[in-house]
Formats: structure tokens, sequence, C-alpha cells
């Protein structure tokens, strides 16, 4: 081999171990990392006998959107995140003293939620719920999203709600007050003082008037609390006919541009405060969380508020610079309220303003903010079955996303056979919940 | 860019094209040509990776502006991401002049164009930047594309060593004025310097050393003006997988990046008999941060290349013969940061790892042969064969798309000289068989961006085969100066049925 022949051999040899030594260089490499949580829950303790018949629990990757469902005694191996996690369980229990005790069936239910589950963090604490038998009114539906003219711009005024008697009894609905949220779940910061646990900040307090007796509702019956109680179709014809509802909520506006419809058909709710000096609507593209509660008789109007206005503090971290921010807001005390229904909307969802103890779940219309395709729907609470006597029973379980049937029709459009699209097509189903059909 | 940087540098290549164009050799424009169309040191084309490698590529200097438009059609396109029609005008410089012991080199390149249908990307450099970027269902209608490319270099040899500088910088405009309504600004900067030394081997050989860097930017914005329509915008990650919690309205969007890259090159000093041996590697890391959500630094990119290419060509009286073997392997691999709870509109990163990753093995074969009967023709022949492989994967949930086949191509071309007329015309057949591809997708499968996956599942899953014919014709007008004209056409044929053709036609000058 001549000594030319050497040299280039050893260049060859030279490029190939440096080509070597580069590829070599990519194989470092790191996915995330699986961590082993253990699960700890946190049973109601004013519970007798309690016997867990079935669990479910349930983790939802908010990164990714993957659901992973465990068997609790199982290993739980999750890649690294943030989740959300929800317990579910069947459950009997001891009902009653002394010789009266019988055994209730009952549901459990826990939310843990934006829970950062890192190699540091090993543990997770749940603490549950017992869905009792509500004794009062719940939601049945609420249409907050609108609808929309022919020409595609949106309508406002035929927002409304929807409220039942899931009960056996008669209920009076005399006092009860519909509340609507101040924050928005879509918004999240560090409020000082932190009293969600305990109280719900809301914008809105409507009351039923009445004596107590005046307003009866009827088992499996509801009653229908609008924005503006006139036959909207005069304005928009793809809207619906209010005329007839059971009460509108009224505001005298002080901006002479922006004035509300006071309908003569209609009666008003007792307004007892809202954030707004012209008209209230409802949040129409889904962020706020929504209450219906029973303020005791003996606070007034006036004692209301004059002693449930509190001040709160955030801080707002902007690229711009931080800026302390302080604002004042009426409460309503979480003991006060009936029935709570959390809603958001996917793509933006942080948090729930409403505790899990209220609703250990969360509701939507749309998927995204400005969601093009909200208008015309609602939310609709589930059918559970309908007794001997014909007489509707509705699902109630204290967790939203399990009790309601998102992206319905409205049940007053499909009644009345109204437009669920802004080129004027009509309904033609007839459900009992958005899903079920009437027979 | 903004519009007085354009303006400057287009100054800057006129200025510099003038300077060029005035210190040409003078020698007759047709042998020039035939100098540069004929070069058989081009068939190992990694070597002038190297600045340093330039300065002694052509013997004669040889300018060349044009004009071309380019309408190419596709009944569905190779990837839903590109679209499936553009049409662009644009003019180019070409630039290179070789004067004793200096080179200088330069291209600069405009094209305004549109291209429809662009579906399930927003971004700009979507072959840069995946699968890390904006997507909605929508897509569609036509966009709007500036491109500006300016580049230049230099080489200076003196005794046995060689020094070149070489620097590129490519921008690109690109939006839309229907929703959805991307506006992407691109900058995207590469500088690299080298040398040579032509002292090996009893001083038959040059070696080569060169190093450079190179810097990525990108602003992705996509706007909605309907107040009552607005689709979802996701941000993927990769086999139809994406940020869940970002999907929505995080529409703000921008892309740094940061790089470098190296190679190595030996070839003979002349054109003559020998091996040819280049390696080059390349490392580029691009941060994608959201900007609506105080500069949340959402993803990165980490993509590396490494070539090798080696060769022997032995130089015949009349027949020029070659072999090049060549190997390119491409990593590319997408980290995600994983956020915690949001408290006061500040994202706590939590965690971060590998989520993505792709690689694209590539080997090829090559018989050259270049046949010069007298000096009135120039017949070129290839045949190669090439394996490809590509494997994509996502960690968790677990997705995996791999994919292989063999290529076979066959390249022709033949160049006559006719007094004042040059004629050059070419074919390639490029035929990809034994086409084999296959899917593993675990979790919840989310269809509405599960589209391009699978449209890419059935490109790579089926053989395929691309074809070309060009021609040219040059004719000097005086012994300086010659116009030419060229068309060009190209059609491929992919997934059982579906087809692209391509036009692109030329005029212009060169001297």
């Amino acid at each position: 081999m001549t000594e030319r022949n050497k040299n280039m051999k050893n260049v060859i040899y030279t490029l190939a171990l440096v080509m070597l030594a580069l590829l070599s260089s990519c194989t470092e490499d790191k996915t995330l990392a699986e961590v082993s949580p253990s699960l700890m829950i946190d049973y109601p303790t004013n519970v007798k006998n309690l016997k867990v018949v079935s669990e479910k629990i349930e983790f939802t990757n908010l990164t990714s959107g993957e659901k992973t469902s465990v068997a609790r005694s199982g290993n739980i191996r999750l890649p690294e995140g943030l989740y959300d996690c929800v317990y579910s369980a069947d459950v009997t229990y001891d009902n009653g003293d002394g010789t009266e005790v019988a055994t209730a069936k009952g549901h459990l239910t826990g939310k843990a939620e934006n829970i950062t589950l890192t190699g540091a963090s090993e543990s997770l604490r749940i603490e549950t719920f017992l869905s009792a038998a509500n004794e009062d009114f719940i939601f049945e539906e609420i249409f907050f999203a609108g609808t929309l003219r022919a020409s595609g711009s949106q309508y406002y005024g035929d927002g409304y709600i929807k409220i039942f008697n899931n009960t056996d009894h008669v209920l009076y609905a005399d006092g009860l007050a519909f509340c609507e949220s101040k924050f928005k779940s879509v918004q999240y910061f560090e409020y000082s003082p932190d009293i969600r646990k305990d109280t719900f900040t809301v914008w809105s307090v409507y009351v039923i008037p009445g004596n107590g007796t005046e307003h009866p509702v009827m088992p499996g019956k509801s009653l229908l609390i609008c924005d503006t109680g006139i036959d909207h179709r005069v304005a928009n014809p793809n809207s619906f006919d209010l005329s007839k509802a059971d009460f509108e909520w009224y505001d005298i506006s002080t901006s002479p541009s922006h004035l509300d419809i006071d309908s003569p058909t209609v009666p008003n709710l007792d307004k007892w405060y809202c954030y707004t000096l012209s008209f209230y609507v409802l949040h129409n593209r889904g962020f706020t969380s929504f209450a219906l509660a029973r303020i005791p008789k003996n606070v007034t109007k006036e004692q209301y508020l004059k002693d449930y206005l509190y001040t709160y503090y955030y801080t707002m971290y902007l690229p711009q610079g931080t800026f302390p921010m302080q604002q004042t807001a009426y409460k309503i005390p979480n003991a006060w309220i009936v029935d709570g229904v959390n809603c958001s909307v996917q793509s933006s969802r942080l948090w729930n303003i409403l505790p899990p103890s209220v609703d250990a779940g969360w509701t939507h219309v749309g998927h995204v903010d400005h969601d093009k395709t909200r208008y015309f729907k609602s939310i609709r609470r589930k059918l559970q079955f309908i007794d001997g006597k014909g007489v509707i029973h509705l699902q109630d379980t204290n967790n939203s996303t399990e009790d309601f049937n998102t992206e319905c029709i409205p049940s007053v459009i499909e009644e009345q056979g109204t437009a669920i699209s802004a080129d004027g097509t009509k309904a033609s189903t007839h459900t009992y919940d958005g899903v079920t059909p009437k027979k | 860019m903004d519009k007085k940087t354009v303006q400057f540098l287009i100054a800057v290549s006129l200025v510099s094209f003038g300077c060029v164009a005035s210190a040409k050799a003078t020698d007759d424009v047709v042998e020039r040509q035939v100098e540069h169309r004929s070069d058989t040191r081009s068939w190992f084309p990694d070597i002038y990776l190297n600045p340093a490698m330039q300065w002694n590529r052509y013997r004669y200097s040889l300018n060349r502006l044009s004009a071309t438009y380019t309408d190419s059609r596709a009944t569905l396109p190779q990837q839903l991401e590109y679209g499936d029609k553009v049409a662009a005008a644009g003019g180019d410089i070409d630039a290179f002049l070789r004067k004793k012991m200096i080179s200088l080199w330069g291209t600069a390149h405009y094209a305004n164009g549109k291209t429809h249908h662009i579906r399930y990307n927003e971004t700009t450099d979507f072959d840069l930047l995946y699968p890390y970027v904006m997507a909605d269902t929508i897509g569609g209608g036509g966009s709007r594309k500036e491109t500006y490319d300016f580049m230049g270099g230099f080489a200076y040899h003196k005794n046995r060593w060689t020094v070149g500088v070489e620097g590129r910088y490519t921008a690109r405009l690109e939006y839309r004025t229907v929703d959805p309504r991307p506006k992407n600004l691109t900058g995207y900067l590469k500088v690299k310097a080298g040398m040579a030394y032509s002292g090996l081997f009893n001083g038959t050989y040059e070696g080569g050393l060169s190093a450079g860097f190179r810097r990525y930017k990108q602003t992705n914005t996509l706007e909605f003006y309907n107040e009552t329509s607005r689709p979802v915008v996701y941000q993927l990650t990769g086999l139809g997988m994406d940020y869940y919690r970002f999907r929505g309205s995080y529409t703000s969007t921008y892309y740094k990046g940061l790089g470098w890259e190296a190679t190595m090159e030996l070839r003979p000093v002349i054109p003559r008999n020998g091996v040819y041996v280049s390696l080059s590697y390349s490392s580029l890391s691009i941060e994608k941060i959201i900007s609506d959500l105080n500069e949340l630094p959402l993803t990165k990119l980490e993509l590396r290349h490494q070539g090798f290419e080696a060769g022997y060509m032995h130089k015949g009286q009349t027949c020029t013969w070659g072999v090049r073997l060549a190997e390119t392997y491409d990593g590319r691999r997408g980290i995600e940061n994983i956020f915690g709870s949001a408290q006061d509109n500040i994202y706590p990163q939590i965690a971060s790892g590998r989520q993505y990753q792709e690689t694209r093995w590539k080997l090829s074969g090559a018989l050259l042969c270049q046949y010069r009967p007298s000096g009135m023709a120039v017949y070129d022949l290839s045949l190669s064969q090439h394996y490809r492989h590509i494997r994509e994967t996502y960690a968790e949930p677990w997705r995996k798309m791999a994919s292989s086949a063999q290529v076979s191509a066959l390249s022709l071309k033949g160049m006559w000289r006719m007094k004042q007329w040059l004629l050059q015309t070419s074919a390639h057949l490029d035929y990809i068989w034994n086409s084999r591809c296959n899917m593993v997708l675990n979790g919840s499968v989310n269809e509405n961006m599960m589209v391009p996956v699978y449209h890419r599942y059935a490109f790579y899953g089926n053989n395929r085969y691309d074809a070309g014919l060009r021609a040219e014709a040059n004719y000097a007008v005086k012994r300086d100066y010659c116009v030419f004209v060229v068309a060009n056409w190209d059609y491929a044929h992919y997934m059982k049925t579906e087809h692209n053709s391509l036009l692109r036609l030329s005029l212009g000058l060169e001297f």
C-alpha cells in the first residue's frame, strides 16, 4: 500500500468517526415522566353507615384533553401534567334516627381541579359531597346564547331560564332568587379574600315576588323566566314568543339610547341588584355560573345591599406591567343556594366558579369563545324518568357535566317550531330534554 | 421585513449585480454557458456547502437575469397544508464572477403569487416548523405570498489556501383577505464562513472546513373579521394531537430560532479523476411562543440534519463517469412545555418533555455519465436508486406513523451548440415503489385534525411517480450576451388517482 493510499484511508476514517460522533450526539432524549399519585377520598363525616356500591375516578389531562378512567384500587400511572380529577360513586347510607332508620341510595361526587401532577406531588385528596334529595327548585334549562337575525347579527332580549319542581310536592317560587356570577370561568386571578368556598360573587340578583304562597308550582312543572316578555318575532322573525312567560327581568335604564322594554303581559322580577345601569342580558358567550337561592326571610333587600357587599383585591400581570386591582361586589352565601350551574367554553376554561358542593362539573353551549354555532342553542337538564302519573323527573346529581345535555334546541323553540338558525330553518323536533324525543 | 429593508436589499443586489456584470469575462457567452451547464463537479453538490469551495467552481463568469411565471395545479395536493393551486410570478438574478484569485457570486429572488386552498395550516414555512403550526378546519381561499431572497458570497484564494464567506437572507410575507386571515412575516438569516487547503496528498487534494450560524423568526397571527363566525383554532403538536388547553382564540404567536452548521469536504484540486467526500451537520432550535398568553413559551423544536456524500469521478476525453453514494439523516424533536394552573394571567411551567419525534433517513447510490462526442454536444445520463424511511412518533398517548419506499430515478440531459444557438433539454422520471406505511393511533382521536394525518398516510402508503421535461433555448444576440426562454413541465401521480402538474416559463438575459 502506498503512502498516499494510507493517508487517504486515514482521512476517510477520520470523517467516518466525526460522522458517528455527530450522530451519537442526537441520542439525548427525555420524554414526559410518569407519575403514580396516591388518591385519598374524604367522605362526608355526617352520613351514617355509608357504603360505596360502585365508584369511578376519571382524570382529564388539561393539556392534551386525554381522559383516563382508573379503578381506585389500581395503580394510577399518568404522564406528568395538569389534571382535573372527578370522583363519583353510588352509595347507600342510613337515613333517619332510632327505629325510623331506612337505607337510602345516594350519589357521591367530588372534584379536584387544576391539580399539578409531577414527581414532586404524590398524593391527591378529594373532598366528596353526598347528593341529598333536593327539596327545592332546580334549573331545567338556561338559554343564554340568544338568536340571530336573518342578516347574521346578534339579537338581544330573548334569553330565558326555566326552573323546575323536581320534588313530589308543590313548591312555591315566592322569594326565590336568580343570580349570575360576576367572575368568569375563563379568567382567574388570585382573589383576596378568597371566599369562593363559602360564597358566590354575583353581578345580578333578581327575586320572584310574592308573599310565600302566590306562585305555586306543581311537581314536574316549571316556570319560564325571561329577559323581555314580548313576542320577539315582531323584531326578529328568527326569534320566538315570550309574551306568555311567567316572569321577566326588567331594568330601568339610565341610558336613553339603551332602554329596556317592560312587557305588559309578563310580571317583573323584583330587582335587588344588577351591575349595569342600562339593561341586563345573560352573558351570551357562556362564561358565567348561575344559581337559584332562597334568601332567608329575615334578610330584606335593604339589609342585603348593606351587609353583603365586600371588597376584593387581585393583581393583574400584563406585558405592560403589574397592576394591583381593587373591586367591590355582592355575594350570596352558598348555604342559600338551592341549585347552581357552572358554564364555560372548553377552549378557554380556567376554573369552576361554583364549588363542588354546589356543582361538581360544568356545562356549555359552544366549544370556543365566540363560537358561531352557539346561537339558537341551550343547556337542558337530562330526563331521568317519567313516573306512572306522567310526572317528569329530571337528573340532579350536583354535577352539571353529567346532568345537562348541551347544545340543545331550546324547549321554547321546539314548542313554537321557530327558527333554529339564521337562515330561518324551523325546528321540527319535540323532546323532553333536547335529546329524548316525546312520544 | 419592512419596506425600507426590502428596498435597501434590492438596491444592494442591483449594485452588486452591476459590478459583477461590468467585470465579467469577455469570452464567448455560449462557451461560458456550456461550461456552467456541463460542470461535472456539480454531481457532488454538497461540496459547495463550503463557500471556500466555490472559488474555482467555474472558469468563466456568467450572469443571468430572468422573469419567471409558475403555475401548479393538483387534483388533491400531496400534503393538504401546501394548497392545491399555485400561481406566482417573479424575477431572479444569478451571478458568478471569477477574476484571478477571487470569485464572487450572488442571487436575488423575488416572487409574488397566490396559493389556493391551504388547509390545516395557518403558519408559513410549514416544512420547517411542523408539527408546531396553527391550524383551523376552514383554511382555504387564496393566500397571497411574497418571497424575498438574497444570497451573496465571495472566496479568495492565495497560495494553497482559500477562504470564503456566504450569507443568505430570506423573508416571506403571507396573508389572506378572507376569514380566517393569517398574517405571517418570516425572516431567515444564514451566514457561513469556510476555508480550504489544497496541499493534501502532495497537493493533489483539497480539504475544506466551514461553519456558520442561522437565525429564524416568524410572527404568525390569525384574525377573524366576522364577529359571529369563528372556528376553533388549534395549536397542533403532531399526529393529530394539539394543545387541548389552548384551543380557541389564542391566535397571536411567534417563532424564534437559532442554529449552527458545519461541513467538511475533500476533493481533487483540479477537475480530474478522484474521490469526492463531504460531511455536513446542522442544528436549529426553534421556540414557539404565544403572545396572547404573556409570551408563553409553548414548544421547542430541535432540528438536526446530517449529510454524507462520497463519490468517485473518472474524467475522460469524451466520456466522464462517476459514482455517488449519499446518506442523509434528519431528526426532528418536539418538546412540549406543560403548564400549571394559571394565576393572574401567568402560567407556571411544571414540566417539559419530548412528545413528538420524526426521523427521516435516506440512502442513495447513483451512476453518472457525461458524453461529449464533440465540442458541439454534451449528453448526461444519471441512474440512481434510493431508499427512504420516515418515522413519526408521539409519546403520550402513543402514536406512530412509519413509512418506507424505494425510489428508482432516471435522468437524461442533452445540450447542443449550433452557431449562435445553445439548445438544452432534459427529462427525468422518479418511480417510488414498494411504498409501505403503517400507523398506530392511541388515545382519543380528534377527527377534525386527523384529516391531514390520514391524507399523509395515504400518500406515503401508495406507489407514485414524478416525471419532468425541460427545454431551454439560448440565442446569442451578440458575442457577449444572449437571450433565452425556458419551459419546464413536471407531472406527479400519487395516491392511485391524484396528480399534480407544474408549468414554469422563464425568459431572460444571460451575459
